[in-house]
């Protein structure tokens, strides 16, 4: 009787190790042998960088080269490290790559120079695993720095599957084109038109998901630039995103048009023109929709176009948006809200899900709000549907709707509601309240409260005894992590 | 009517009810093809002491609303709810806390009886008790674990814990 940690099985171990964030994991490792030996595994270095910043020196030493040996490496992460770097320096981070050749999985460079990156470059040619390559680059003292060109010997480069890059120059274009065949995920940071228009035309090309961020203002491509190489890629697509894009303002009702397999669409901060999101509504495939901060055009006199999604799961909308939902989505379970603007409320989008036909009788997996304020007629819209996770993040709550929970039908409706820097208002903040939590524990088991904000002074200055109360109850009922 | 038997290492006898066949997937299978009216003996490596434990665990669970083996909402691809350990049911926090002595028993039981969801919260237990010691002295003390290192090694390990980043 009374075993010992270290009786049970090894696969247990890993499991209570797996709930540890690094920190605590570090500390397990100091304990003895045996956590040592099995944190020191791969799949827990997995989660862990290194990281070079500029001004923080590492020093490349033995212990650290011979834990790159070991394979314990996975990922790296250079940023700034610029011309002020000695050739001793370059040398010594050169000597790291080569040692950590089996293990590097995913390698960042942020703002490097020239001279740096080629030498890694060079290095990254014997590399066996790395399958993920960020290079993100700025103008360093008014000059673009080049992204060095890779020789078709070069082995190591063969496995990159996900390539991060900002389109600054004519070389970060070479670099898709010579990594094109093997990659399956583009992120583009785009600064200029021209060379997004050829990584898009480049006839390699057969990514299945596809990222592009605009930066600044910069010209929209026109329609005719892109040409049948695009559209057979897009027709390989199962993941699009664009966030705070211009440039594709006019040519996206054509792209979208060619993405015939696209499961997953989203859009955030995006004026898309009516076309586009006419366009939306003929990929029956979607199976998730984000369409945050969206602004469509088209006078308000026109009508709000409806989407018609048969196979969408999951949606992620922002409170503005303005689109109307079909009433066929039978397997939408999954619906995250988030607001545009600080603390608006999701009126008008919950009213376009109650709609749904059948929404009721369905369970829905997660119902997340972030960012908006619920007030008491949300549980109007709340109580007709049945949820597994009902989630707020950053929200404002009006404290009776947890009443109404805790007291209804409604509440025996969802599982689990959790709760993460909420602030919660009561108009009537007594005796009631601890005894709302405790009811609405017993039905939803797994309440779970995060880190709830005490409501701010401000509301509860004319009586300092519900004050006094609500800090005890938040004491009681809440757990701090 | 089926009966189902649990017997212990030390050969007592536990009489339970099927509610509890649906929460160990080791029983489940046990009673699968057995026939309505049948008594189904399971004969286990665990000791009365830790069994009975088992047992008035799985009656707390007995009302609840959700079926214990399908937790869509806690599921492993889920990895936000996964890694958090602070949203253990407040009724199995009662439950072990009075438990101390023979958590690491209830542990080996339910791995042997493939109670997922007692594994997962006895594992996060453990995981808070890590957690919440201020120094690896302390998580030695609390689970009585001697440190089997050399200074040497121990040094090494804490060199290698420095350059360690978070991602």
């Amino acid at each position: 009787m009374s075993r010992n940690i270290l009786d049970l099985p090894t696969e247990v171990l890993d499991h209570i190790f797996e709930y540890l964030p690094l920190e605590d994991q570090k500390n397990a490792r100091q304990v003895c042998r045996q956590f040592n030996q099995q944190l020191s595994s791969p799949r827990y270095y997995k989660n862990t960088k290194l990281r070079f910043e500029r001004g923080v020196r590492y020093l490349i030493n033995d212990d650290l080269l011979r834990a790159a040996g070991q394979g314990k490496i996975h990922c790296i992460e250079l940023i700034e490290w610029d011309s002020t770097a000695s050739e001793e320096e370059i040398d010594d981070m050169v000597q790291l790559f080569e040692a950590s050749r089996f293990s590097l999985e995913t390698l960042s460079l942020c703002c490097c120079s020239e001279l740096n990156m080629t030498a890694i470059f060079r290095a990254l040619g014997n590399m066996l695993r790395l399958r993920h390559l960020s290079v993100v680059c700025g103008s360093i003292d008014g000059s673009t720095p080049r992204v060095p060109s890779i020789t078709s010997e070069s082995v190591g480069f063969t496995l990159i599957t996900k390539l991060e890059l900002t389109l600054i120059s004519e070389s970060s274009v070479e670099l898709v084109c010579s990594l094109a065949s093997h990659l399956e995920c583009l992120v583009l940071n785009v600064r200029c038109k021209d060379l997004l228009v050829r990584c898009l035309n480049e006839p390699h090309l057969a990514i299945h998901s596809l990222t592009v961020y605009d930066v600044h203002m910069i010209d929209i491509i026109d329609p005719g630039e892109l040409g049948g190489e695009c559209w057979r890629m897009l027709s390989k697509l199962e993941t699009l995103r664009c966030t705070s894009n211009t440039s594709l303002y006019y040519v996206l009702p054509e792209m979208l048009q060619h993405c015939r397999n696209l499961t997953c669409l989203a859009f955030e901060h995006c004026r898309l023109s009516i076309q586009c999101v006419q366009q939306i509504d003929t990929l029956k495939g979607l199976k998730d929709l984000c369409l945050y901060r969206v602004e469509s055009d088209g006078s308000s006199n026109d009508p709000l176009p409806i989407l018609d999604l048969p196979n969408l799961e999951s949606m992620t909308l922002s409170t503005e948006v303005n689109i109307r939902l079909s009433k066929q989505t039978p397997r939408l379970t999954s619906v995250v809200i988030e607001a545009d603007r600080m603390l608006s409320c999701p009126k008008a989008i919950l009213s376009e899900i109650i709609k749904i036909d059948g929404i009721g009788g369905r369970r829905l997996r997660r119902l997340q709000f972030k960012n908006v304020r619920l007030d008491r007629e949300a549980i109007n819209w709340l109580g007709s549907l049945s949820i597994d996770l009902l989630s707020f993040e950053d929200c404002r709550i009006d404290g009776s709707i947890l009443d109404a929970l805790a007291t209804s039908e409604t509440g025996r409706k969802i599982c689990r509601i959790e709760m993460v820097n909420c602030a919660l208002t009561f108009q009537a903040g007594k005796q009631y309240m601890v005894r709302t939590v405790a009811e609405l524990r017993a039905m939803c088991p797994y309440l779970q409260i995060t880190d709830t904000m005490i409501p701010h002074e401000g509301v509860y200055r004319s009586n300092s005894a519900n004050y006094s109360l609500l800090q005890k109850w938040v004491h009681e009922n809440i757990f701090f992590d | 009517m089926r009966t189902i038997q649990l017997i212990s290492s030390d050969n007592e006898f536990f009489v339970i009810e099927e509610h509890l066949a649906t929460l160990s997937e080791h029983i489940k299978a046990c009673v699968e093809d057995a026939d309505a009216d049948e008594t189904v003996l399971i004969f286990l490596p665990i000791h009365s002491a830790i069994l009975s434990k088992v047992v008035q665990w799985a009656n707390i669970h007995k009302d609840d609303l959700i079926p214990i083996l399908d937790i869509g909402y806690d599921s492993d691809n889920d990895d936000t709810v996964e890694k958090c350990t602070n949203n253990i049911d407040p009724k199995d926090v009662d439950f072990l806390k009075d438990q101390k002595d023979i958590l690491m028993d209830l542990g080996e039981a339910a791995v042997v009886l493939k109670m997922k969801k007692l594994t997962k919260v006895v594992c996060k237990t453990v995981a808070n008790i890590i957690k919440n010691s201020k120094s690896v002295e302390e998580i030695r003390d609390t689970l009585n674990i001697k440190c089997d290192f050399t200074p040497a090694e121990e040094e090494q390990v804490r060199r290698e814990n420095g350059f360690l980043g978070n991602i």
